[in-house]
């Protein structure tokens, strides 16, 4: 009975092909697992930090980032290839798992999608678009060769074209298999199906030996690089895909600024201050390192890299992931330097000191703490707080740091500003306004802070007088601290001093708290983001105004009017980094410039969130800056190339970088670099 | 090697004199540091002693809050200090090289480290009269150290040109700036001189009573130097305005 035996023989090959399948997708999915598990042991090695707060908010936020893809449409083109693969390898695979389940009984399928044309058309278009957008990805690597993405020489290179191939062929061989299939069953699910279905007339004709012999075929190099990618994920460091998502759902919660590491400073038992080995950083700062894509978004708005400093946030991540201390030895041309890390200790007592070392100082140093990194970064990676981690290991433990930052720690510490000017004349600037003092006025709704460039700077003096003016002019009752403010404490801060910059914050909220101080105004975007976001961290809550918010607020409410008229004049306004990347405020400044009679606003290239550091933020206010081209030379450029008549600030340390640009370009006498109270005062009834 | 260092806390560089209603220096409400040239001197110390095996130990005459400049140096990586609290006594140059001297007679030495001079009073003395008392030899104003066999090698400034001398140890070297650039203490340095030893003595302690560190010079009064005036700005034309400087620089200023 030839029919029986045929039946039994195809029952036979059918268990054959599910047990090898079977065996194939359990060494797959053990892979897969490894890989987490390596990773999970890897992350398990450094510091514990809680990012398991609000876990609605962080799912519903990560949810939305990573299905709306908007971070990375920001760039339309490299954008639209990730939309591409990402929104085309979810759906396909769907049609994978139908496709996979009826090659290994057939006649199954999905209920209700697995026979619906509609779905096999959906399957159709986005696995098409998966493999366009992989294809894009090679071109924009191998032929168009977009610099940012730093292609490298092929023991680097293999792994990538692996990875691409497979997708590629993954896809094909569906097609191909589905193509052949749909001639054999007959079925016109596949009708609506552009690829699938165009395949099957094509094969229409064909031999259906050579056809079942086909399907067969592409269905197992199909399996193949579906179970293949599993593994491959284990031995790969391309491990974006898996960790993208969960460096979104663990992102940072906490105003942007405060996502640098509260550091113990009482703690006795405390070895390191800052990060010296690579497990001093907190898994979260390590898994940062898993989801890169090295894209390069991050380098491209670096005003460290963009000027030639040895700063490039794209590359820095990547050196902190070759160092990771891994378990195993991993494919691409990863370093076997830890083969210790498989005794024992897991190797951390041989892993390097990173700053000074792994990380040179330079680089370290180079960063302006601008945020434009992390603003440009799809998958919200933490580069900053990383690079403040390596200047408080040069700082707190080295000892190793420039010694202009050294003379702005002991000003700091000496007379609490890094002029070093004598504390004591703090509050001179006033003496001519006669402005009151929180002992001498009881019960000032506003505390001014006025800050160390509005009280020692002569050119910034002149902002602090201004807002005095606007203040008195709305009727606002408000006082200083006098000599008894010191610095806020940012440029300790950022320049690794978590030492000063806690005893500063200790001292000033004393201050504050001994006058009873609610509301503060500020005109320096520095202080304002440190005492706004920062400071409660230290348990002084304050409500924190910048002075840009309170003058537009003073318009709105019609407490101050502007008029008058002279020429009319061209503007351009540069986003300082601190008020608008870390704060978000880009408009209460534009409004009060739109109402401005006779002011035109023309925004540089760099507007906005996009906008480009001064030069000045991170400390780098203090150091000075011999690599590569100078920050605020660049900046002015971009503002000269709007042909303004003034270029308007929110900040005293770019009003003074910017200042000292235009004497480069010989355009000092020409063109007034203002702050917008001094702008302001000008057209005040 | 036994290293020990000689310093003073002084008022901060930039800090406001003003004179009390005694006509005294007003020591209320400013800022107080290591004299910077004393911590020249602390910073060689540590160099020395990290090139080799030693032990520093920091010495300061004053009241109790002359600890935050011992602590300091301790944070600097010094192993020990000593400080003699006079009580409310009036001291001079004198006095106070007596006390030291007298600490230091009691300790072991191979070299003795001090700043050349002291910012606030600037008598340069103290050095010397330590040396002097001891019955030991001193170089002063020294821009460059060498120390080997138990002699140093010291460059010192003079005018015109620098000099280098040998000199036997013990020996006290005084430094001057450009001796060595000093340290920040690290946060380790910081949390060690918590805990390091800080020796409190009282003249008592010393077996010195005030008569034998009475002051032989007493400060009369105290003055303050003239505010500066404002500078005068003179308008117009390059030409005109040069004539009306020269003008006032004969006439009012009488320079010319």
């Amino acid at each position: 009975m030839p029919n029986q035996y045929s039946a039994r023989c195809k029952v036979n090959m059918i268990t054959v092909k599910v047990i090898v399948f079977t065996l194939l997708v359990l060494f797959g999915l053990y892979s897969f697992g490894m890989g987490i598990k390596e990773r999970y042991d890897v992350l398990m090695m450094a510091k514990p930090e809680n990012r398991f707060d609000e876990p609605g908010q962080r799912l519903w936020g990560a949810l939305s980032i990573i299905f709306g893809q908007k971070r990375l449409l920001r760039e339309p083109g490299a954008g639209l290839m990730h939309l591409l693969i990402f929104w085309g390898l979810i759906v396909f695979s769907f049609g994978l798992v139908q496709f996979i389940l009826e090659g290994l009984f057939p006649g199954a399928a999905i209920p209700v999608i697995g026979v619906n044309p509609y779905f096999y058309l959906l399957v159709d278009i986005f696995g098409v678009a998966a493999a366009v957008g992989m294809l894009v990805s090679a071109y924009r690597r191998y032929i168009a060769r977009v610099p940012r993405l730093g292609v490298g020489n092929w023991p680097e290179e293999k792994v990538i074209v692996a990875l691409i191939s497979a997708i590629v062929l993954m896809i094909t061989s569906y097609f191909i298999s589905t193509g052949a299939h749909a001639v054999s069953v007959g079925s016109d699910r596949y009708a609506l199906a552009p690829v699938s279905g165009w395949l099957a007339i094509l094969f229409n004709d064909m031999d259906q030996v050579a056809r079942q012999g086909l399907y067969n075929v592409f269905w197992w190099i199909n399996v193949a690089m579906a179970l293949g990618l599993l593994v491959f994920f284990r031995y790969s460091h391309l491990v974006h895909p898996m960790a993208a998502p969960l460096n979104i759902y663990f992102r940072n919660l906490q105003p942007r600024g405060g996502s640098i590491r509260d550091l113990d400073l009482e703690n006795e038992e405390e070895e390191n201050f800052g990060v010296s080995k690579i497990t001093d950083y907190t898994w979260k700062q390590l898994l940062d390192c898993y989801a890169c894509a090295e894209c390069g978004r991050c380098q491209d708005n670096c005003p460290a890299y963009l000027s030639g400093k040895p700063l490039s946030p794209k590359q820095l991540i990547a050196t902190l992931k070759e160092n990771l201390p891994h378990k195993a030895k991993y494919l691409g041309g990863l370093k076997d330097a830890y083969a210790a890390t498989e005794n024992g200790d897991g190797g951390q007592n041989d892993l390097p000191v990173l700053a000074g070392n792994v990380i040179s100082e330079d680089t370290i140093w180079s960063c302006t703490t601008c945020y434009a990194c992390q603003e440009h970064c799809p998958q919200l990676n933490e580069h900053i707080n990383k690079i403040i981690d390596l200047r408080r290991n040069l700082v707190l433990d080295q000892s190793e740091f420039p010694g202009e930052a050294q003379l702005a720690f002991t000003n700091l510490e000496r007379n609490f500003n890094p002029w070093g000017v004598g504390w004591s004349s703090r509050g001179d600037w006033a003496t001519e306004m006669d402005v009151q003092t929180m002992d001498e006025a009881e019960g000032a709704e506003y505390l001014l802070f006025v800050g160390c460039a509005g009280s020692f700077d002569d050119r910034i003096k002149n902002v602090t007088t201004a807002l005095v003016k606007i203040l008195r002019s709305a009727g606002i009752s408000f006082a200083t601290l006098g000599a008894e403010e010191k610095c806020c404490g940012d440029s300790a801060r950022r320049l690794g001093n978590e030492y000063l910059f806690q005893t500063l914050v200790q001292e000033n909220i004393e201050t504050f708290n001994e006058y009873g101080v609610k509301k503060i105004i500020t005109a320096c975007p520095h202080c304002f983001n440190t005492l706004k976001n920062e400071y409660p961290r230290f348990g002084g809550n304050y409500e924190v105004i910048h002075h840009t918010q309170f003058i537009n607020r003073l318009i709105e409410e019609k407490k101050i009017t502007l008029s008058g008229l002279s020429r009319p004049l061209t503007l351009t306004y540069h986003d300082s980094c601190y008020l608008g990347r870390y704060n978000n405020e880009y408009e209460a400044p534009r409004r009060i410039i739109n109402g401005l009679p006779g002011i035109s606003l023309v925004e540089m290239d760099r507007n906005k969130s996009k906008s480009f550091c001064c030069g000045a933020g991170g400390g780098r206010m203090w150091l000075e800056e011999n690599i590569g081209k100078r920050i605020n030379v660049m900046r002015t450029e971009q503002a000269l190339a709007t042909r303004p008549d003034i270029i308007a600030v929110n900040c005293p340390f770019c009003l003074t970088m910017i200042e000292d640009g235009l004497k480069e370009f010989d355009q000092a006498e020409n063109i007034k670099v203002k702050d917008i109270a001094e702008l302001v005062v000008g057209y005040l009834q | 090697m036994k290293i020990l260092v000689c310093l003073k806390q002084t008022f901060d560089t930039e800090a406001k004199i003003t004179l009390d209603s005694n006509g005294k220096i007003e020591r209320k409400g400013v800022s107080l540091i290591m004299n910077p040239y004393d911590e020249f001197a602390v910073e060689e110390a540590l160099r020395i002693k990290e090139k080799g095996e030693g032990e520093v130990t920091v010495i300061s005459v004053g009241g109790q809050q002359t600890q935050d400049a011992l602590r300091q140096a301790l944070a600097m990586g010094a192993d020990k200090a000593v400080l003699v609290d006079p009580g409310d006594v009036e001291l001079d140059e004198y006095s106070t090289a007596t006390i030291l001297a007298k600490v230091i007679s009691g300790m072991e030495y191979d070299i003795i480290l001090g700043g050349f001079r002291a910012i606030d009073d600037g008598s340069a003395q103290v050095a010397g009269r330590v040396a002097e008392i001891l019955n030991i030899p001193v170089v002063n104003v020294v821009t460059k150290l060498e120390i080997e066999n138990g002699k140093a090698v010291a460059t010192r400034e003079i005018e015109g040109g620098s000099e280098v001398v040998e000199v036997s140890l013990p020996a006290v070297i005084t430094a001057q700036k450009g001796l060595n650039e000093p340290r920040y203490p690290s946060m380790k340095g910081i949390m060690k001189a918590k805990k390091k030893p800080m020796d409190k003595k009282s003249l008592a302690d010393l077996g010195l009573d005030e008569s034998q560190i009475a002051a032989k010079v007493k400060a009369i009064s105290f003055s303050l130097p003239e505010a500066r005036k404002a500078g005068k700005v003179i308008p117009g034309e390059a030409a005109e305005a040069a004539r009306e400087l020269a003008r006032l620089l004969r006439e009012e200023a009488k320079v010319i």
